[in-house]
């Protein structure tokens, strides 16, 4: 295949990634519909390894076993490496895991592409596509026949990867996603409104199984109430054949359903999610909604009352959602890689603020956490309880995505933390002390405001006291890449530590965030297949480019305009972009730059551990 | 406002906000602490704890005051701020003669579960919405007077009750400090107590008081079509 835009090198892996790793969630393999054309049956996922959401965020990672790779070792891998693994050069000298491997290579790798519609097919794709819907069969087979025959799948897809189109397509729903957000609504006319409301490259949709609207990013309910219908109507008529439908692809919309308690969460998209990604983001809202409810009063509301009005509910946590669904959409890490991003500071500040915290302590709180930025600065919880990093986020959103919280005075609130107890409430009392900052005391106990307050108190004198304030203002400054490598190529980094399942990025500054964000998207989908790809390039997209490490720069076409590397180590994840055309083997330096500055400053860039008492 | 003055006996005062959602509750709030105004402002979520001093002539109230989110899910957690609460400020809007309704079941609750020696004062608010007060009839052109509730009707009822009554305006900060300077000459002399923040007398520990969303939402099935 002469274009490799996107060859993904494969190392020997063993397959024992940690637990931690949300995003390693799958559903079970259930037949998806192949109504609209046989693309849709590609997104179907196949149950692997327990969903493990519960890590404990706290717990100490896995040591790392890897040693670092040279670039030259890297680069050796190239696409080789895939329908041979055994004999790759072995990086990793952990014992192969040839079944999983090559199947999902091929599997991810249509992930990766979904979503842009412009699959063209071939003879020999189709063939895949049988071998692909009796994925059970294909694991017994040996070891031997399935590299063989997957050889050529591989080959195929590979080539398929670099359809011109599909770049396309997403690059220009990138580039168009900035729009018109400012205008006022209401004076236009319902032609424009809705003219404006397809327009949207991304919708998501909350409904009620009855097909009640319960929220919609966009649109007025005159316009909603018909598509959220025909929504409930297509998902119904799933369900009453008994079968589930998760996702199905028209034209270059893709549509993802999961269904969460009484509700459907729906949403379409185009640019270019998996459908993995695309459930991600959708569980976020309904964790989002079970934060405000708890599970009992959402599972209560619907009760014997089928057509119940959840709005009535809600009302005024809209701003809750619309602040998750914007951050989506600008492009969030915390919800790609399922981690929270803490700021940077020295051990012994962290300890410091920790101590403040656990010296103050009342007898009813459970959790203690002080966040600025949208970022974890510190946090201390009783040793038998862990704390969940779907739940921070949550919080994290809802207090700096909505100003609601951000007035400066002190707010009492009941809070569900799902995954902590999806039942019932905790209190949380929340204080911005600074217009980035805040204090965060949760207790189980609703009467506690008052001793909370007074900790908070004595908690924020003595940061003010001690200078750690403002060292938690300096540690807000993420840094550049050339600060770590002076001279790199790398534009933007994000590390992702599973063990402590936080990451920890690059300044944003100059960067261009969507984008990179695209990027990054589909690096991901391409390292988390099942394939366990490890190392993984995007180059920016063109049909013209050629060979290796050259991205084919001509001028012409809309790209994403950056290449973009994805490293899989033992227990992390790195994600980088390039300028365009960028040699491979700089961009691997670069990268092992990045991972050997990260590695020598863990404890000061994620908060391992946590304080506990 | 409330300056610095010279030493004169200082007493802190609970009050709690209560009232329908979008009444301007939080709006009264801010501009009785910052004399600030904030055009859609977002809803309140939980409750927001906010002091301010009040001077009067012979004494000083501390306000220690609880702005309730208007939410009905949030209903069921009132109890808890409006428990050992000395005043309480019931907000309706009077463009929307629903809050009103509103306003009323909050006295009666308040009335009947509150302390026993509770100052209510009923606060009809977004009076910069009501065309001029001389303005004979609805409809001239100019203002639009948006007014639904009568300042009558309102009047009735609080006089009735035994309210304080006030008509504000959060937006132009009209009656706004008023409401809360006749709150503070209405609190008895006897009732007042050295300032209290700190302690959990707030938030009331003495009687139990189930709050338990599950058991609200049972006990509204009835209502909820």
């Amino acid at each position: 295949m002469s274009a490799e835009n996107h060859s993904a090198t494969l190392s020997a892996h063993p397959d024992e990634f940690p637990a931690f790793d949300n995003q390693d969630r799958h559903t079970d393999a259930t037949i998806e519909d192949d109504l609209e054309t046989p693309r849709a049956s590609f997104y179907s996922e196949v149950a692997e390894g327990e969903l493990s959401l519960d890590e404990d965020y706290f717990s100490s990672p896995p040591p790392s076993r890897n040693a670092m790779t040279t670039p030259s070792e890297l680069l050796s891998h190239k696409a080789a490496a895939i329908t041979s693994s055994n004999n790759a050069p072995q990086t990793h000298s952990r014992a192969t895991v040839a079944v999983s491997l090559p199947e999902g290579v091929y599997a991810q790798q249509q992930d990766a592409m979904s979503g842009s519609g412009s699959v063209t097919t071939a003879p020999s794709f189709s063939d895949s596509m049988s071998i692909r819907s009796t994925a059970p069969t294909l694991k017994s087979l040996g070891d031997a026949d399935v590299e063989s025959m997957l050889g050529e799948i591989l080959s195929e897809t590979e080539s398929r990867f670099c359809a011109s189109s599909i770049q396309e397509s997403i690059e220009e729903s990138v580039e168009d996603e900035d729009t018109d957000d400012e205008i006022d609504e209401e004076i236009l006319t319902d032609e424009e409104q809705l003219a404006r409301w397809r327009a949207k490259k991304k919708h998501f949709f909350i409904l009620s199984e009855a097909g009640k609207p319960v929220y919609s990013r966009y649109g007025s309910e005159t316009i909603i109430s018909s598509y959220i219908g025909v929504l409930q109507a297509i998902i119904s008529f799933f369900t009453d054949t008994s079968d589930t439908l998760q996702s199905f692809q028209s034209g270059s919309h893709l549509f993802v359903v999961i269904s969460s308690g009484p509700l459907y969460l729906v949403a379409i998209s185009c640019t270019g999610e998996t459908p993995a990604q695309l459930r991600l983001q959708l569980d976020s809202l309904y964790q989002q909604i079970l934060s405000t409810l708890t599970l009992s009063q959402l599972t209560k509301a619907f009760s014997g009352r089928f057509n119940f009005d959840l709005r009535r509910l809600l009302g005024g946590t809209e701003v809750f959602l619309d602040g998750l669904v914007d951050s989506i959409l600008r492009g969030s890490p915390a919800i790609l890689l399922s981690a929270l991003e803490c700021i940077t500071l020295r051990k012994t500040h962290r300890t410091q603020i920790n101590q403040l915290l656990l010296t103050h302590r009342t007898s009813t709180l459970l959790y203690g956490l002080i966040i600025t930025d949208s970022r974890l600065v510190s946090v201390i919880r009783p040793k038998r309880h862990s704390l969940h990093p779907p739940d921070l986020q949550l919080l994290f959103s809802m207090l700096f995505t909505a100003s609601t919280f951000r007035d400066g005075n002190e707010h009492w609130t009941p809070l569900c933390m799902p995954r902590f107890n999806s039942k019932g409430f905790l209190h949380a009392y929340i204080h911005f002390f600074t217009a980035d900052s805040a204090i965060v005391l949760i207790s189980a106990d609703k009467d506690a405001f008052f001793e909370l307050r007074e900790m908070a108190e004595k908690v924020v004198a003595g940061l003010q006291e001690t200078g750690l304030r403002e060292r938690i203002g300096e540690g807000v400054k993420r840094p550049k890449p050339v600060d770590i490598m002076p001279g790199t190529v790398i534009r933007h980094w994000v590390y992702k530590s599973r063990g402590n399942v936080q990451f920890i990025s690059s300044s944003w500054e100059g960067v261009e965030r969507k984008r990179t964000m695209v990027v990054y998207q589909r690096l991901h989908a391409v390292v988390h297949g099942r394939g366990r790809v490890k190392v993984a390039f995007e180059t920016a997209g063109s049909g013209a480019s050629q060979g290796v490490g050259d991205g084919g720069d001509n001028g012409g076409k809309r790209s994403l305009g950056q290449d973009g590397m994805a490293w899989v180590g033992n227990g992390w994840e790195v994600y980088a972009v390039a300028k365009r055309g960028t040699k491979r083997e700089a961009m691997v330096r670069g990268v092992q730059g990045i991972v050997k500055w990260v590695k020598e400053r863990e404890e000061r860039v994620f908060v391992i551990g946590g304080a506990t008492f | 406002m409330s300056s610095e003055g010279a030493p004169k006996p200082s007493s802190s005062v609970k009050l709690v906000l209560l009232g329908e959602a979008a009444v301007g509750k939080s709006s009264l709030v801010l501009r009785f602490v910052n004399n600030d105004f904030q055009e859609n402002k977002e809803p309140t979520i939980g409750a927001a704890f906010l002091t301010q001093k009040c001077n009067l002539p012979t004494r000083t109230i501390k306000f220690e005051i609880w702005d309730t989110a208007g939410q009905e899910r949030f209903a069921s957690l009132a109890p808890m701020y409006y428990r050992n609460a000395q005043s309480a400020l019931v907000v309706y809007d009077i463009t929307k003669p629903t809050t009103l309704l509103k306003a009323k079941h909050w006295v009666a609750e308040l009335q009947r579960q509150a302390s026993p020696g509770i100052v209510i004062a009923l606060v009809g608010n977004k009076l910069d919405l009501a065309g001029p007060p001389d303005a004979s009839s609805p409809g001239e052109e100019e203002e639009e007077d948006r007014r639904a509730i009568s300042t009558s009707e309102a009047k009735a009822y609080a006089e009735e009750e035994g309210l304080l009554f006030y008509e504000t305006s959060a937006k132009s900060g009209e009656n706004v400090q008023a409401v809360f300077e006749a709150i503070a000459n209405a609190i008895p002399e006897s009732t007042l107590k050295p300032k209290t923040v700190g302690t959990r007398q707030g938030m009331g520990q003495e009687q139990p008081v189930r709050v338990d969303f599950d058991a609200e939402r049972g006990a509204k099935e009835g209502c909820a079509c």
